[in-house]
Formats: C-alpha cells, structure tokens, sequence
C-alpha cells in the first residue's frame, strides 16, 4: 500500500471515527460541558496562578472581568481543538485495549486532561501576543470592562516566554486532567437522570 | 423475486421497528432474513453513559424467537454502518437491504449525514426504506 493510500485509508478513518463519535447528541453535550469546564474553570486556576501569583502582563481590568475575557477566549479558540481531542481520546482508549466501563473513563479523563494540556502550551505566547497589556484586545477589553486603578497600578513580573509555557504544561496538565474528571461527571450524572426519565 | 432480505439495525427502538418490518416483508415472501448489527468505530456512550452502550449479542440472540416463522440470521460487524451494510449486502447476496428512515431528514443530515441515504447510494441491491419516526 503506498504512504498516500495510508494516509487516504487514516484520514478516512478518522472522519468515520468522528461522525460515529457525534453522532450521539450525548456527545455535543460532553464536548460543551467539557469545553465550558475546561475554559472556565481550569482556566480559572490558570489565571490565578499566571496573572495573580506570576503578575504576568495582560489588560489593566478587574480580575474577575480578566478571567472571563480569558477564559471566553479559550473557550472559543480551543472548543475546535476539544472537538477532535474528545473522539480521538476514546479512539486511544480502543487502541490501548482497555477493558471496564471504570479503566477505559479513567484512562479517557488522563488522555483530554494531558493532550489538552500541551495543545494549550504556547498560551501564555499567545496571551501576550494577542491580549498582552497594549495590544488592540487589551484596549478593546479596557474599553468594554473599564480600567481597575489597582491592577494598573500592580507590578508587573517579566518572565521568559519559555519558562511561561513550560510552567502552563506542567501545572495546567493535572488540573485540567481533574477538571476532565469534573466533567466527565456531570455529563454521566445529566445522562443518568436523562436515562432515568428527568426534566434533562 | 426476493430470497433474502438483510435489515441494519444498531438495537435502538427505531431500528427494531425496520427489523419488524423486514420480518413481516420475509415470512410474507418465504425469504431468509439477515440482521446485521453494525458496532460503530466510536460510541460516546462508552465513557459517558456506560450503562446505555447495547448488548448485540443478547439483542441478536432473541431474534430466532421473536420470529420464529422466519429463516433467521445475525451476523454482528464492526465499522462504518452505510459502508458495512453494503458490503455484507454484496458478500451475502442478498436481494432487498431494509433500513429505518432515521437521519435522513432534518439537523442531523446535514451534521451527521444519514446511514439510510449512504445505503441508498451505495447499495448493491434494491433497498427498503422503513418510516421509524414513532420510535425516534
């Protein structure tokens, strides 16, 4: 078989993969509960730990108003990424071979929480690139959520890119496999309620 | 003149009114009946919902009996369902493909595509197509 009959026959694959995989709506389900989750919440220890305990530069709003433009961003940067990261976790799961409905969640939630992880790797980069203090996102930000006196007035901590975007994979990894975990639950316990006649 | 008739079904209550359908349509006629259930390659249920994800076996197992003034057969695949239905249809030989009519309309076309209308282009045979919406 030649490389492009492979690639052709993977390609293929992975589209029929992917269909199957939604062709559930439980799946759409997954994949916003999972993307919001992921965003938001995981985010959220982000943002703490890059804006607030790294005092990284980004626009001069409230906090709580910065973490919500963040997260937003990411939420909508990254739900494309998700959507191919969910399947192909579960895809890895087959692979593997892992048998049990509790071993193949387990390793399902390690897989998103790790792959997710390094997909978000050059965030900080891009963080300072596209909303950094001084940016046309960051005025736009300033704009609609206003200047907080005290955030301008923090210091601000210059760090190596590098040292940003290794330090996002090392600690974003293991919460974002917790909050796969999160989501893993809420979606099982909205598909056992939905299973056992509630409102959802 | 129809000698076999294979129904897709992947267990759900839609699919098992085409497999009531395609048996009334095989005693009617005399014709040995395929059921050919498709696992597909990814089901979210799996991870999601573990206790939903259908038991083939158990489903194919009682087909004999539910029918049993049908020459039943079961056969369970894996893979694309349009594309396993098709080529089961062509090894087998078979004369009528039965399928139920869900996905072939609305939303979940133009976002999923639908398994009937991918029988309906590829089949190798005449295929039937059931109304299944009261179970959908």
């Amino acid at each position: 078989m030649s490389a492009v009959e492979t690639i052709s026959r993977a390609g293929r694959g992975a589209r029929q993969g992917i269909r199957a995989f939604y062709a559930r709506p439980l799946a759409w389900v997954a994949l916003l509960v999972t993307s919001a989750s992921l965003a938001y919440a995981g985010g959220g220890v982000m943002f703490w730990l890059h804006a607030i305990q790294r005092g990284e530069a980004g626009p001069p709003i409230a906090d709580v108003w910065h973490w919500l433009f963040d997260s937003t961003l990411g939420f909508l940067a990254l739900s494309p990424a998700l959507f191919l990261i969910l399947p192909g976790a579960l895809a890895a799961v087959h692979r593997v071979g892992v048998q049990g409905s509790r071993a193949s969640s387990a390793v399902y939630v390690a897989l998103v929480g790790v792959v997710f992880g390094v997909v978000t790797g050059p965030g900080p980069f891009l963080h300072d690139v596209l909303v950094g203090r001084g940016t046309p996102l960051a005025r736009l930000a300033v704009a609609v959520f206003g200047r907080d006196p005290a955030v301008a007035a923090r210091h601000v901590e210059a760090h190596s890119t590098l040292s940003e975007m290794a330090l996002q994979v090392l600690v974003g990894t293991p919460v974002y496999v917790a909050t796969a975990l999160l989501s893993l639950a809420v979606v099982q316990g909205w598909a056992g309620r939905r299973g056992s006649g509630g409102a959802a | 003149m129809i000698q076999k008739l294979l129904v897709g079904t992947d267990t759900s209550a839609a699919a098992d009114l085409a497999v009531e359908t395609a048996a009334a349509l095989a005693g009617a006629r005399e014709a040995e009946l395929l059921v050919l259930y498709v696992r597909p390659p990814l089901d979210a249920r799996e991870v999601f919902d573990p206790g939903k994800v259908p038991d083939p076996e158990a489903y194919l197992a009682r087909m004999p009996s539910r029918f049993p003034a049908v020459k039943v057969r079961t056969r369970a695949e894996a893979g694309d369902p349009a594309e396993t239905i098709c080529q089961v249809a062509d090894e087998e030989g078979v004369d009528v493909i039965v399928v139920g009519n869900r996905g072939t309309h609305g939303r979940r076309r133009w976002f999923l595509g639908s398994v009937p209308n991918a029988v309906v282009q590829h089949a190798p045979c005449s295929v039937f197509i059931v109304d299944t919406r009261r179970a959908q």
